[in-house]
């Protein structure tokens, strides 16, 4: 039996009941910092995230009241609340382009649960700071028992977001500060927690447990690689958190609407991120490098090297940077790749490279010599004897490292439609 | 007639009508450290002990969601412990606390939504004037709201602030009761402190006493407590992860309510 | 397990430069579990190896390159080198740290550290390719650029990576660095070291690799290491708009040293963020090796055919604002004089700010600066002043020596002279952020923000103008500092990651088994006392962990921290206090014991 059916009926709203998972998106960015794209173009992207399934869009008070429609209607999202406003985006520890700069951190109550209520929400979620300085979180722990209170009274979820910030938050106390905040958070009365991750699904695991309550994790700032965001959700979910509240990985994306359905497919689908990104389903293609993109930094050749040989190192890399020296001015780089042009497939006498039937090059050991034809037959010199043996480019057996590590996309990989006809 | 039926029925929920004894269990140091050792699943601890003792202080949100393993007749009755303070954030803490503070996480309307029997408020002592007077306010406020809302108010005495000593911890128990007892207090719990103190508090205390411990003391400790005019004994957290616990608890219990 | 199997190369080669003979030694793995490596190792031979109050510039000063168990791995920023000697300039502990790709080649040729001992009579190169080694003649290139003798060596040497030092460490100034193509390592006179010791440069190849005793683990760790990088706000602000991204936030907090320091805002300040300049100037980003935040900027000269690396961040300041200068052109041109010449940018700013100051007071004249009217502002001016410094050149001869020495001729001058241990300070104002003016009075290398400035306080991370938890904020900033020292990782990944991945990668590259971040950071002090111990022994003690009297009792005129002066006296004991040295800042004997210092130094 439940006696407090305002609460029930509402985290039952935010989260599915077949499963006990929540897919939320935070919007609520314009209430606390610039009014960047993913802000002043709310409306599109909130159209889109509704398309892609969200359960519950986090706004402002402001937004609720403007973009109310995007909540009308039983499969549409739960409606959640911001119901405080702070401005650590504008100082300089989250370092983002301000408009108008801060010094000193603040925050403030600006809703009530009463209000948040009237307007339809289905919870309120406010901020817990700890770290910054004692007095900053006795303020932060005020509020947020005032809150728990008139949530208490009005039947309406607190969703409670502990967040480590401040000069001595470091390496060695975070782990255990997020740990011990998110316990401090259900003490105080929070339904749920929206909360970062940390890092490791060990630690992650026992702040869930110690929680005791729905742990939502949050995804922080955006990386140019969705497939960061995807794996935070899969190892947060593995510790045993019951969905996200994203914000800027969703509302920045470039496809806001595929990223809330794949983040879905992980949450309720149960999928991995491999599947969703289709990694592993072998795609035909030839490396392609973007020499304007290349910053010189090398990594492609390590983690080449270490893909092919578990050493760290650059000298057995299957690919090269090549660097420029102009005079009165600092270097250029590019990356010299394997275009599959299969010089070194035409001139192996004894037939031991071929293009496989998956589009890379394959060494068959038996058949091969050491004679060093393909070395010579390779036009960027990328081909070498290593312990007798060719060492060329096999893309990494279709999933090419050094794409996997370049963020700033200096080699590309162009997708083959239909399979060459190649010489045996 | 008993003029306050309300602070009374509520008081008998946690404090034994027929013997006048109490054994409570206090799980709140969590809302400023976070889980300890025992507490780590909040649902396990309650159902494991929820019989043995009298009441079990709880922080709000903790009795807001185990409701169920608390109260009625044959369990442990919530008190609500209505403050949070960073004052036990020691070395040992993560984040070890500078600027001692105390808020108020929970009030006397609150508490009785929760259905709390009673209204739990932290007294700390030595840590200076502002604070001080800062939590005498507020206890004060909280008195006379309990007192309209016939909820019992308990008051626990921490003197642990860096201006206590060896030479004045004795003295500030004292201090600290009897400011409580001037507040309007309707128990007080007391940290550990020789027999003699107990006595002479529980003499001029006309409400009931217990007395904080951090393991379950011997029998012979707890008879001499009892002698010296306690009502009863609060074990707290850390008395949890001791070997044995379960069954020296259960002594305890039956020592307290031969 | 060897260290060879940890990450390291088990290998410390010892060049002789009077005898021109080497030496290979393997070092203590106790030693490494003690100290990690990079700065921690240097420190150990520095300590080690030389007689205490010997000459800077004697062929009796060691100088040691060095490199740490994560250099040449996948870890981010691997590819970096340290620089370990007594300073010439503050005559206390010295390390300085270089990006590009001398680092990670270091390590593939199979060393942990090189150490330099005694002087060449003539200028020589030293040329290493994995453990082939030897010493060239290098007059040729005696008295050449940086540029131009990085490109002969690299012409000569093909596939080779290079350090060098240009005519500022020839002269032996103690404004001069080491620098690796375009990279430095900057600060505190290392370029000078070499200068006396007649080597010229190092040319070094290395083909080798390097294992870890966990490369799963590792991986794992390297990976988690990265995508936070890649998700770190502060990183993508450094990968938009370079160092630089912080000028309007150090501005906003009145924390920006404006015309030596007489003020923290700048009025220009919009036209000097990294904003301003991307618009402007930044055509494109190089990355150091295994860097994915790139924050290394590409700017053309509109007016001369030139392209720098630069200015970052500290450049724009002591170049543009400490000097009030908003013009470019002219900034762009003296980093540019610097680098080929081979001397510390921020070191020149401030000395160029100092001279201004000087000119405002009058006690300077056009006449005395061989015609060069000092006014603030005046970018023609810094071009100038810079120039005489990089050649040593008339006035420059003076100049070049450093504010504290500059202020010598210049009686009245020394309470705005603005140094410390005669290390020109850097970027913030100690009047306006308690914790970073504590760390100038007691870094390792006088007035630097590099060696444990707490940066977060005037970003956000707590009140600036409070010494509430300062001393100790500088104190885990500086611990931390030094691991990411002695690992060696880039400075910058504090901005995306923090001492708790730095251990999830030391641990399985390593194998040493720290038991916790704390248990690392334990390291952090020990190399942080070791080197406190280096100086004391140079005769170092709280007397010299000081400001000029402008951040003690001139109070800052405007900006949010109008009316503030740096309280040093409490914050310094304080200090000492929580490390637990004396009142004279020297580490008790109880404390090394607990380290574990006075056995490894006994």
């Amino acid at each position: 039996m439940i006696i407090s059916s305002g609460k029930t009926v509402r985290l039952n709203r935010i989260f599915n009941p077949n499963d006990g998972r929540a897919v939320c998106v935070a919007a609520d960015h314009g209430w606390m910092s610039d009014p960047t794209p993913n802000v002043l173009e709310l409306r599109r992207i909130l159209e889109q995230v509704v398309l892609g399934g969200a359960d519950a869009v986090l706004v402002s008070y402001g937004t609720a009241l403007r973009m109310g429609n995007f909540f009308h209607g039983k499969n549409s999202p739960a409606l959640l609340i911001r119901a405080d406003w702070m401005n650590m985006p504008r100082l300089g520890g989250s370092n983002v382009s301000n408009i108008l700069p801060a010094v000193n951190f603040k925050k403030q109550a600006t809703s009530t649960a009463k209000d948040a209520l009237l307007v339809g929400a289905s919870a309120i979620t406010i901020y817990y700071f700890i770290g910054y300085s004692d007095e900053f979180e006795a303020i932060n722990i005020e509020q947020a028992a005032t809150f728990a209170k008139e949530c208490r009274k009005v039947g309406l979820p607190l969703i409670i977001e502990p967040m480590a910030v401040g000069a001595p938050v470091t390496g060695v106390n975070i782990t255990e500060i997020l740990i011990a905040s998110a316990r401090i958070a259900a003490e105080i009365g929070a339904d749920a927690l929206k909360i970062p991750y940390t890092n490791d699904v060990m630690s992650f695991k026992k702040l869930v447990d110690e929680a005791g309550v729905p742990v939502l994790v949050l995804g922080g700032a955006k990386s140019d690689e969705p497939r960061d965001a995807l794996e935070l959700v899969d190892e947060a979910i593995r510790a045993g958190a019951s969905g996200v509240v994203f914000g800027r990985n969703v509302t920045k994306a470039r496809n806001p609407r595929g990223m809330v359905s794949d983040i879905c497919a992980l949450v309720h689908g149960n999928k991995t991120v491999n599947q969703i990104l289709g990694i592993g389903a072998k795609k035909r293609g030839r490396l392609r490098p973007v020499a304007a993109n290349c910053t010189g930094c090398q990594m492609c050749e390590f983690v080449c090297t270490h893909y092919h040989s578990s050493e760290y190192g650059q000298e057995k890399s299957r690919l090269r940077i090549e660097f420029k020296y102009k005079p009165n001015e600092p270097h250029t780089s590019k990356p010299i790749v394997c275009p599959l042009c299969e010089k070194c497939v035409e001139a192996c006498k004894e037939g031991a490279l071929t293009i496989g039937a998956e589009g890379y090059l394959v060494l068959e050991k038996e058949r091969c010599n050491a004679c060093g034809d393909c070395v010579d037959a390779c036009p960027l010199h990328l081909v070498f004897l290593d312990d007798d043996k060719p060492i060329l480019c096999d893309l990494c057996e279709g999933n090419p490292q050094c794409i996997l590590w370049c963020k700033q996309r200096a080699i590309v990989l162009t997708e083959i439609k239909e399979s060459k006809q190649h010489v045996s | 007639m008993n003029i306050n039926v309300g602070k009374n029925i509520r008081m008998s929920d946690f404090i034994d009508s027929k013997d006048n004894r109490s054994m409570l269990l206090d799980l709140t140091v969590t809302s400023s450290i976070g889980a300890q050792p025992g507490t780590e699943n909040i649902s396990e601890t309650l159902k494991q002990y929820n019989t043995i003792f009298d009441g079990i202080i709880l922080n709000p949100g903790q009795l807001e969601h185990h409701a169920n393993l608390v109260g009625g007749k044959l369990r442990a009755a919530p008190l609500v412990r209505v403050d949070w303070t960073n004052a036990y954030r020691d070395k040992e803490f993560c984040l070890p606390a500078a600027t001692v503070k105390r808020v108020s996480l929970s009030d006397g309307a609150d508490a009785l939504t929760l259905g709390a029997s009673a209204a739990v408020a932290t007294f700390l002592l030595g840590f200076g004037e502002d604070l001080e007077s800062e939590n005498i306010k507020s206890i004060s406020l909280l008195a006379r709201e309990c007192y309209r809302l016939s909820l019992p108010l308990v008051v626990d005495i921490r003197p642990i602030g860096g201006n206590i000593s060896a030479d004045n911890y004795t003295g500030s128990i004292k201090l600290g009761a009897s400011f409580m007892m001037e507040a309007g207090a309707d128990a007080l719990i007391l940290p550990e402190c020789e027999p003699e103190t107990c006595k002479l508090i529980g003499m001029w205390a006309t409400v009931p006493v217990i007395m904080r411990c951090d393991e379950v003391p011997t029998s012979e400790k707890a008879q001499r407590m009892l002698e010296a005019g306690m009502t009863g004994i609060v074990l707290s957290e850390k008395s949890l992860p001791v070997p044995g616990f379960d069954g020296k608890a259960t002594a305890l219990r039956s020592l307290l309510h031969q | 397990m060897s260290l060879k199997e940890r990450g390291y190369a088990d290998n410390v080669l010892r060049v002789d430069l009077t005898k021109g003979t080497w030496t290979t030694e393997r070092p203590d793995p106790d030693v490494m579990k003690l100290l990690l490596g990079g700065k921690g190792l240097g420190a150990y031979y520095l300590y080690k190896d030389s007689e205490p109050l010997v000459d800077p510039l004697s062929p009796e000063n060691p100088f040691i390159f060095v490199v740490g168990p994560l250099t040449g791995t996948n870890a981010p920023t691997a590819g970096r080198f340290g620089v370990v000697t007594k300073s010439p300039a503050t005559h206390t502990f010295l390390d300085s740290y270089c990006g590009g790709f001398f680092g990670q080649t270091m390590k593939f040729a199979g060393y942990d550290a090189i150490i330099i001992e005694g002087a060449s009579r003539s200028p020589v190169t030293l040329v290493i390719d994995d453990d082939r080694i030897h010493l060239e003649d290098a007059t040729e290139l005696w008295g050449m650029t940086t540029l131009d003798s990085t490109k002969r060596l690299k012409t000569k040497y093909a596939g080779f990576q290079t350090a060098v030092i240009g005519p500022g460490g020839e002269r032996m100034c103690p404004i001069a660095g080491l620098f690796s193509d375009e990279r430095t390592a900057g600060r505190g006179g290392a370029g000078a070291v070499l200068g006396s010791k007649k080597l010229k440069g190092v040319a070094i190849r290395g083909t080798g690799s390097v294992k870890v005793y966990n490369p799963t683990g590792f991986d794992e760790a390297a990976w988690v290491a990265y995508r936070m990088l890649r998700m770190s706000n502060q990183i993508k602000r450094m990968t938009e708009d370079g160092t630089a991204n912080i000028l309007g936030l150090v501005n906003a907090a009145g924390a920006l040293p404006t015309r030596n320091y007489q003020e923290g805002q700048f009025e220009h300040s919009s036209e000097m963020t990294g904003e301003a300049w991307r618009k402007e100037y930044w055509t494109r980003s190089i990355g150091c090796y295994g860097c994915p935040i790139y924050c290394s900027k590409i700017a053309h000269a509109k007016t001369r055919d030139i392209a720098i690396d630069g200015p970052d961040f500290e450049t724009i300041w002591a170049m543009g604002v400490n000097c009030g200068i908003t013009d470019k052109e002219a900034i762009i041109y003296s980093n540019y004089l610097c680098d080929l010449y081979g001397i510390d940018t921020i070191s020149v700013g401030n000395i160029v700010g100092f001279v201004m100051e000087l000119y405002q007071r009058k006690m300077v004249s056009a006449a005395e600066l061989d015609g060069v009217k000092a006014e603030w502002g005046n970018g023609d001016a810094l071009v100038t002043l810079t120039e005489k410094m990089a050649k040593g050149e008339g006035i420059g001869e003076l100049l070049q020596k450093g504010v504290r020495e500059i202020s010598k001729h210049f009686p009245g001058s020394e309470g705005f002279a603005m140094q410390v241990k005669g290390l020109e300070m850097p970027a913030y104002h100690p009047n306006a952020a308690k914790g970073i003016g504590l760390s100038y009075a007691v870094s390792d290398r006088g007035g630097c923000h590099l060696r444990g400035s707490p940066l977060s306080e005037i970003l956000g991370g707590a009140d600036p103008l409070k010494t509430d938890g300062k001393a100790e904020l500088f104190m885990t900033n500086q611990f931390d500092t030094s691991i990411i020292d002695a690992t060696i990782l880039c400075y910058f990944v504090k901005f995306g990651i923090t001492l708790k991945e730095i251990f999830q990668l030391v641990n399985p590259c390593t194998g040493f088994e720290y038991t916790n971040p704390r248990d690392l950071e334990r390291v952090g002090e020990r190399i942080t006392v070791l080197t406190r111990l280096f100086s004391a022994r140079e005769g170092f003690t709280a007397k010299d962990d000081i400001l000029p009297k402008r951040a003690l009792s001139e109070p800052l005129p405007s900006g949010p921290a109008k009316g503030h002066v740096l309280e040093l006296g409490p914050l310094r004991t304080e200090y000492y206090h929580l490390m637990g040295w004396d009142e004279n800042g020297i580490p008790t004997d109880k404390r090394l014991a607990e380290l574990g210092l006075k056995e490894l130094l006994a």
